[in-house]
């Protein structure tokens, strides 16, 4: 009787896993589809004639390449200036003395409710007077701060215990020497955390990539698949190959880190 | 002797104990101030500003115009209908159907992490190159999902073209993308049942259903309001799904609206600033009621 | 170094954890601070490594103020309760910590975190990280750690209160001989009076941040200054007897018995007041002032732990094995000269 249950569980889930990834597997199969093949009815479901031939159009006529090396750029530099700055200010939360602290970070974390959709005009008009329109910076300054992966860090940093920071005091430990040397090794699945769902979120940003990039050469894998749409028409074969191009990276990212990110995620829904 | 400065708590305070904090702090705050202080302050400030000029800051004067500009525009009142339907039916239904994915992942099956895989993965995924395989599928003529349709013995349903089955397309994509989260959160929420209720309830002989909705719910009830909040949050946010699948117009026929896309459009295409600024303030105070309703809702479930 | 605590008192708020404290500490001894929990050892340690600042009075090193250093100007090596292993490091480099802070080549620091390694006895486990080791082992590490840069000062804060009970006098003896051998003047944080006097020189009881007595082991045990310290010290705990001063004797309630002890000053008639007497100070004789009977026996190695009831208070007494006893025999029973004192029940003042 037990078993009859767990098979239903198995045909439900079952269903459900082929309808969740169905999109990504008819993305690809797609893409290796011939012109011909794609409109076809009824669909068929394998590649009759499998080519790379979409791929190979993406990579030549759209610069796939250059908008996925500006993406790999923006991220490594998102991440790598989110955690600095996250490392930094969770540290000082936790670990320093200061007046008011507890106070200033609890309005910090009030501020996390406001959406960004709501910063983008003024941030709009700080990147035109700083003159960075069309260039990568803008995509990867306005997203340095995150009050939200630092309230992480610093509950992971609250849970080392006091004596390893006072016996590295006793022993002549600058902070800044006890936070790379000790905290930031000890932090390590807390930061891997952090820098995995940051770097999945600048892959994928939009709406400001649209705002402030217009070039090709400047434009990001997510608004140069858009851009790709606009331009090239609809050629579904091509669009699920540029697409594939975009989605990828983050498909493996996601199969090698899954407990990560899925812990992540948890702690940032729950949070408080 | 010198004398030696100490804080109420009797650390000495140095030169060194007042730059540290503010030399640790500098990137963050910097950071912050620029990009979500003061634009957030700013937002409001030009919301009054009647027509305001971008290039030179001028303003005519400070007043109500832009909001009673936006409460008045169709589009917008279009847009915050279409905003809240979309998110009183996705959010409902991503739920229930993360809730029953959620229970069956909860149970000791094998393939657990592969099922997670799959049902997590989309996730990761970017909106837009996912939105445009959703074209795709939702295409009239060779799409996978009127193929289906038709094979069931339907007629097909021309979702991205015909205005009258926009919303159920963003609607059916929307639920899709929203499973993920939502799974997650619920799954995480199933950590805090404690499985000696079970026990106890299977020993006194409950059946699977009633064990369910006795136990199981009630005791998930603190998650799910908390994951319906975060949902209704982000679904008010709804915008790139726009893109690819309408090819940047709000629906063929323009009745698609959202809040944000009014505001990307009043901002972005029209430079319509102090409109674009009274609609953000806007999005902020439906964000703002429901951030509040969760936070009440947490408090209340605190003693749980 | 010589270590001078004066006036040292430590305020968190409304609570006094540390209050007017005074003592010293000659140069390459071994001292234990000894109190029941919360009494302000770690406050006191704590202080005098720098991690916490004093609220008033000073501590002088070897004659120097250093009240007001930083920890890392101080030179201290510390031990803490948990050791405080950074858990990503072996155990090279965490001995080897303090001095990749000052800068020491990799080469020579190695070199002497190896050392050290072998002085404490783990130098096979120098590669592992500190998560493969067992709690004794741990504490070797942070015993090596605190003396990696030579500290002038080794203070130790409840290093063996982790370990099981053998390990516990095994590593006891370890730290002993350690200390012997660097001859580091060294502070000991306990609250276990066995351990304190078995490893110390000198032993600083305190209670609710005050200090009782600074004696060495045997001196604070055979001559107790107040109640407390009676009775903090000694297992089984030292008998307590309370009864009333009569014409400069120890009446017991109620009671016919009586009791003369030389007074160290004239005691009103009618004072309360408590008779101390260690258990293996008790003793039967047949012209025994105190009449007693047997309650129980229990065996503790060749004496057996006798209990007696005085006139309802309770009295245990080592007595030999071979003496005959059963429960409810009436015996006499007298003191020995050592080990027994009289204090005064509402102060705890030493009478006699
Ligand atoms: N940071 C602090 N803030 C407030 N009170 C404190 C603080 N640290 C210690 N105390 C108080 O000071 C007193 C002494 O504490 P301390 O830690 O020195 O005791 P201890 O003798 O080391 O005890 P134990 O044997 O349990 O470690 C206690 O009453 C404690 O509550
Ligand atoms: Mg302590």
């Amino acid at each position: 009787m037990k078993k009859d249950r767990h098979i239903a569980a198995y045909i439900i889930l079952s269903l459900g896993a082929l309808l969740m990834i169905l999109p990504f597997f008819w993305m690809i199969l797609s893409s290796l589809k011939t012109a011909a093949e794609v409109n076809t009815t009824p669909p068929t479901f394998l590649p009759e004639d499998p080519t790379l031939e979409n791929y190979i159009y993406a990579f030549q006529k759209a610069p796939f390449a250059r908008y996925f090396l500006n993406s790999v750029l923006v991220t490594a530099l998102c991440v790598a200036f989110t955690m600095f700055t996250t490392i930094l200010a969770a540290f000082a939360f936790s670990r320093l003395k200061f007046p008011g602290r507890d106070v200033i970070f609890s309005a910090l974390l009030a501020l996390m409710m406001i959406p960004f959709e709501m910063l983008i005009i003024t941030n709009y008009q700080t990147i035109v007077k700083w003159d960075l329109i069309d260039n990568l910076w803008a995509l990867v300054l306005p997203f340095t701060s995150s009050i939200f992966y630092t309230y992480v860090l610093r509950n992971f940093f609250l849970s080392i215990p006091d004596s390893l920071y006072h016996s590295a005091r006793v022993d002549g430990a600058s902070n800044w020497f006890y936070l790379w040397r000790i905290m930031v090794p000890i932090s390590k699945p807390a930061l891997a955390t952090i820098g995995l769902l940051d770097a999945i979120t600048c892959w994928n940003a939009f709406l400001w990539t649209v705002l402030v990039t217009n070039k090709a050469e400047t434009r990001t894998l997510p608004f140069g698949l858009y851009a790709f749409m606009s331009s090239s028409g609809i050629r579904y074969e091509r669009l699920m190959a540029a697409a594939t191009i975009v989605v990828l990276p983050m498909i493996i990212l996601f199969i090698c880190f899954r407990k990560q990110i899925v812990t992540g995620v948890s702690r940032g829904g729950l949070k408080g | 002797m010198k004398s030696i400065q100490r804080s109420r708590d009797g650390e000495r305070v140095t030169a060194r104990t007042i730059a540290e904090p503010i030399l640790f702090l500098l990137p963050f705050i910097v950071g912050l101030v620029t990009f979500t202080i003061y634009p957030f302050v700013n937002v409001f400030l030009i919301s009054f500003k009647e027509n305001y000029n971008v290039l030179n800051g001028t303003f005519a004067k400070l007043g109500l115009k832009n909001y009673q500009e936006v409460i008045t525009d169709p589009n917008f009142l279009n847009g915050l209908g279409n905003t809240a339907k979309y998110a009183l039916i996705v959010v409902p239904i991503a739920t229930v159907l993360s809730i029953i994915i959620s229970t069956l992942l909860n149970k000791s099956i094998k393939l657990k992490s592969f099922f997670q895989t799959c049902f997590f993965l989309p996730m990761v995924t970017s909106i837009t190159a996912i939105g445009l395989v959703w074209k795709w599928l939702f295409n009239f003529d060779y799409g996978l999902i009127n193929y289906f349709l038709k094979l069931l013995g339907g007629n097909g349903i021309n979702w991205l073209n015909d205005p009258r089955y926009n919303l159920a397309a963003l609607i059916i994509y929307g639920v899709w993308s929203m499973i993920p989260f939502t799974t997650i959160l619920i799954l995480a929420g199933f950590q805090n049942v404690n499985p000696q209720y079970y026990t106890a309830a299977r020993a006194d002989g409950a059946r699977e259903g009633k064990i369910f909705f006795r136990i199981t719910l009630p005791l998930l009830a603190p998650t799910i309001g908390l994951t319906l909040i975060i949902n209704m949050i982000s679904a008010s946010k709804v915008f790139s799904e726009l893109f690819p699948l309408f090819n940047g117009k709000p629906g063929s026929a323009y009745s698609l609206y959202t809040v944000v896309y009014y505001l990307y459009d009043a901002f972005y295409s029209k430079w319509k600033l102090g409109r674009a600024a009274a609609c953000a303030v806007v999005l902020f105070l439906i964000v703002l009621a429901m951030t509040m309703i969760q936070l009440f809702i947490q408090r209340k479930w605190k003693n749980y | 170094m010589k270590i001078s605590i004066e006036h040292l008192t430590k305020r968190f708020g409304s609570t006094t954890a540390v209050n007017d404290l005074s003592f010293e500490i000659e140069s390459g001894k071994l001292i234990a601070l000894l109190g029941p929990s919360g009494c302000g050892k770690s406050t006191i340690l704590n202080m005098l490594s720098g991690i916490i600042p004093a609220t008033e009075g000073k501590i002088l090193f070897d004659g120097k103020d250093v009240t007001d250093l930083p920890p890392e100007k101080r030179n201290v090596g510390l031990v803490f309760q948990n050791y405080a292993l950074y858990p990503h490091m072996s155990v090279l480099e965490n001995i080897a910590f303090p001095l990749e802070i000052k800068k020491v080549p990799r080469k020579q620091r190695n070199e002497r975190a190896r050392e050290l390694a072998e002085l404490v006895k783990i130098g096979d486990l120098v590669e592992r990280k500190p998560s493969e080791l067992s709690g004794g082992q741990q504490q070797r590490v942070a015993i090596a750690r605190a003396l990696a840069k030579d500290p002038a000062l080794l203070l130790l804060d409840e290093p063996l209160s982790n370990l099981d009970a053998k390990l516990r006098v095994e590593m006891r003896e370890e730290i002993l001989r350690i200390q012997r051998a660097s001859q580091v003047t060294t502070v000991f944080v306990t609250h276990d009076q066995e351990e304190a006097s078995s490893i110390a020189d000198q032993v600083v009881l305190l209670r609710l941040g005050v200090m009782q007595q600074q004696d060495s082991p045997r001196r604070i045990y055979d001559q107790p200054a107040n109640f407390f310290t009676a009775d903090f010290l000694g297992a089984p705990p030292i008998n307590k007897l309370y009864g009333k001063m009569k014409s400069g004797r120890f009446c017991l309630d109620n009671s016919l018995m009586e009791c003369q002890l030389p007074l160290r000053r004239q005691v009103a008639d009618g004072t309360a007041a408590i008779l101390a007497a260690r258990s293996e100070s008790v003793m039967l004789s047949e012209k025994g002032a105190i009449q007693a009977r047997v309650l129980e026996r229990y065996s503790i190695n060749k004496d057996e732990l006798t209990i007696f009831d005085i006139d309802g208070q309770r009295c245990r007494g080592f007595i030999p094995g071979d003496v005959a006893l059963s429960a409810g025999d009436a015996v006499r029973l007298a003191f020995k000269n050592r080990g027994v004192f009289l204090f005064d029940e509402a102060t705890g003042e030493r009478l006699s």
